[in-house]
This record gives C-alpha cells, structure tokens and sequence, in this order.
C-alpha cells in the first residue's frame, strides 16, 4: 500500500467541486439529509419541526435498527456527504451508535445542532472521531432574548457555555443565523459574537410554515425593506464581486422552463425526514415516499421522477416570472399559506423586487402587477 | 467509428478535509443563496462557501 504521505495532495475545493460535477453528469445522489428525531430540548418559535416535539409523536420516528439499515443503503450507493439534523440531534437517545456507525463507513459528517447540549463528554467523543463540520444556529446573543424565543429559561447560558467548549475543542464548526423582525436590531452585534471565534458570518431571511401547516413562524418574517437593508449591510462586497465576474448568467430572464422546481431537486441531494420518508429537500413536501414502503433506490427513483415532472399547470405568474433568481419561494410553504402550490407568495415577490432592484440598479415591474403595467401602456 | 479513448491510469490522492473550501451545489432552493445579488446558482456551478447565506433548506457547503 502507498504511504499517505507520497500521495499527491490534492485541495478539497477541487476535490469536492469533482464529485460534484462527476455525481451531476451521471445523475447521481452524493448527499443526504438525515433528521435523527424531532424531539428538541428547545422550542425556537420559529422551528418547522417543533409541532412534532413532543411526546405522543415519538413513537413513529425511525428506529435504531432503520437508521442503521438506512445508513449501509446510503453508503452503497455511494453518498458521501451526511447531514444529521433534528430536532436536536443531541437529543436521540442513540446518538452516538448512529453518528460512529456513520463515521465508520466514511461519510463527511456534517451536525447541525443548536449548541446547548455539549458536555466535555461529549465533544471528546465527538473528538475521537471528528465531523466534517457541526452548524450551529444562532439567533441571538442576549439572555432575554435567547431565551424568550427557544422558551426555555437558562439555554442561553447552556449555549454560550457549549460555544466556549467547542472553541477549546478545535473541531470545525460555524453559526447560522436566521435574520428576523425580532433580532433584526441585534444583527451586527450578533456578526460581531459570530466573528469573535474566527468564523465568517452567515445568515439567511427565509422563513417557512411549521411541519403541520401551521404558519404562526411567518410573524417572524423581516419587511421586504428591511431585508435589502440587512443584505446590504452584511454582506462583504469583495466576496460578491468575485462571485458576479465568473457569471455569464443574466439574472432577468423568463424560466426555461414551467417546472414547479426549477432548482436542484431531485439531481444529487436526498432528505429524509424523522419518520422515515424520502423527499428531496428539507422543505419539499409535495412528493414524499416512505422508506418503510420502499428500498431507498426506488424511493430515490419514483421521488426523483416524480418531483423533476412537477409542471405550472395554471398561470401563476411565477410561470413566467423574469425576476425568479432573486425569489425565496418554494412550493411546500406557498402551498401552506396561499394554499396552493404554484401560487405566488406575495411577500417572496416583494422581496425579490427589492432584491432584483438592488442588484440591478433598477426599477423593475412587480411580478403581480405585470397585467397593471400592460394596461397602463395601451392606453 | 468512435476513436479508442487513451488509457488514463487511476491515481490515488490525499485530500485534507477543509470546511472553509466547501463548494456550494446541487441547489435544492435556488434562489437561497441568491440574495447576494442574483447570480444563478445551479447543480453544475459549484461556488464558494464564503459568505453565503445558511439555510434550512436548498443548498448545503459539501
């Protein structure tokens, strides 16, 4: 056998950006999302998957022997990076004869967690066989605050006590923040804690509807001005700079296409949720198959097939609208709360718009009063 | 007649596991990672890790 060391090194940019274009070009599955449980021992005001964190909806989560199961199909058909997510993953009763079942069979371990449950145990198990990355949500950085929103008097403290652990650890970790109208104000001092320990800070203003429907979560929703704002004042503009040189697309153009996801779903990432059934996205609910019905390889099949075949079947105007590269909407939540799919989301179009006239330096036509501007013209 | 294609010998490499090179891809919400200024993102046009928006859903640094 080679020495590791005579081995030529290869970066893991180039590295992963090959599996990457190797999985696309021969349609292969080369991620999964794996949500271990709902149960959490938070309960963010926001969390999708919060509903489902309580008691009397344990029972129809996977068990120990199906995650096990699932993990050998996921590694035969050679998926590499690994998602653990939650609810709290810390939570699961057998968290760590999944986790090191998975380290074993060499997936790129990737946790997301909301940092409050470390323990000195815990991070020198986690040490012995170290995850590619852990993610931590982080959505404020006072007290009252904190705890206000996970409802759970004394997390903040947890929180900041794991941080300090996970710092001393070395193991590789980054926050994740949601921007929200409730800590919008406290944004760059939460940018400031975040860079603190050295990490770059990253945040999304995307929010959906609960598991159950319930779209209670979308009180949390920044002002569409607002989320220009906040996009401008945090994003380093050296890094878009960059990005914009190598991109020959222009970001105003009419869909290729009427499929309902124009995205990546249903290409090389797989989601499966706590229960046990297939999608391909953390939030995609309109195409779903149990993986106690079904092998993963056919679930991948029929999902996959199913989800790519999604077409516009009315004339929603995101059909046809130029301004969708700026549009956070997706099927599930507009489902939810327009109550049909292929609806538009009015306050998605609101921010794209302002998103779109950012970028463009611009003042485009909003994608729900297109028919308004027509009629103004003629006559 | 299709050319024979030259015969490439495998070669084994040593890649370092680093997060912070993490490419962007396989986008299951397209336009997340958009807010930075509507470039398209797509399966096929992995990008960098740096400075992207984390979501719950969509696309995931691998």
């Amino acid at each position: 056998m080679r020495e590791a060391s005579a081995m030529r090194l290869l970066a893991y940019r180039d590295f992963s950006r090959k599996v990457h274009e190797e999985a696309a070009s021969a349609d292969r599955v080369i991620k999964a999302q794996l949500e271990l449980t709902y149960r959490c021992n938070l309960h963010c005001l926001h969390c999708y998957t919060d509903p489902y964190n309580s008691r009397e909806y344990f029972p129809r989560e996977l068990t120990l022997n199906e995650i096990l199961r699932l993990l050998d199909d996921m590694a035969e058909l050679g998926i590499l990076w690994l998602n653990l997510s939650g609810g709290e993953i810390f939570t699961h009763p057998n968290f760590f004869e999944i986790y090191e079942a998975a380290h074993r069979k060499g997936f790129l371990l990737q946790l997301y967690t909301n940092g409050t449950m470390f323990t000195e145990a815990l991070i020198d198990r986690l040490k012995a066989s170290p995850p590619f990355s852990i993610d931590i949500s982080c959505h404020s950085v006072n007290e009252e605050g904190f705890d206000w929103f996970t409802k759970v008097p004394g997390s903040f403290k947890r929180f900041l006590q794991g941080m300090e652990l996970l710092q001393e650890s070395g193991l590789p970790f980054c926050f994740k923040t949601k921007a929200m109208s409730w800590n919008k104000d406290e944004l760059p001092e939460i940018k400031r804690f975040v860079e603190s320990f050295g990490q770059k800070f990253g945040y999304t203003t995307s929010l959906s509807p609960r598991l159950n429907g319930d779209c209670s979560s979308l009180a949390y929703r920044i002002a569409p001005e607002d989320v220009n704002a906040i996009e401008v004042m945090l994003t380093s503009p050296e890094i878009v700079e960059g990005e914009a040189d190598d991109d020959d697309d222009c970001p105003l153009a009419e869909p290729d296409s009427d499929r309902l996801y124009r995205c990546g779903c249903g290409t090389s990432t797989i989601h499966i949720n706590a229960r046990g059934e297939l999608g391909t996205c953390t939030l995609q609910y309109e195409r779903r198959v149990s993986l106690r019905d079904y092998s993963l390889r056919e679930a991948i099949q029929k999902v996959f097939s199913e989800v790519r075949g999604l077409r516009y079947r009315t004339d929603s105007p995101c059909k046809t609208c130029k301004i969708l590269s700026f549009c956070d909407k997706k099927p599930t939540d507009a489902r939810w709360e327009m109550g049909e799919a292929e609806a538009p989301i009015p306050y998605n179009c609101d921010v794209a718009m302002a998103r779109g006239e950012r970028a463009l330096q611009r003042q485009l036509i909003h994608p729900l009063r297109i028919g308004e501007s027509v009629s103004r013209v003629r006559a | 007649m299709k050319a024979k294609q030259a015969y490439i010998r495998p070669e084994i490499f040593r890649v370092e596991l680093k997060p912070d090179q993490a490419v962007l891809s396989a986008c299951s919400l397209a336009t997340t990672a958009l807010a930075n200024g509507g470039m398209q993102w797509c399966r096929t046009n992995c990008k960098s890790h740096a400075n992207m928006n984390m979501s719950d859903s969509g696309a995931r640094p691998s």
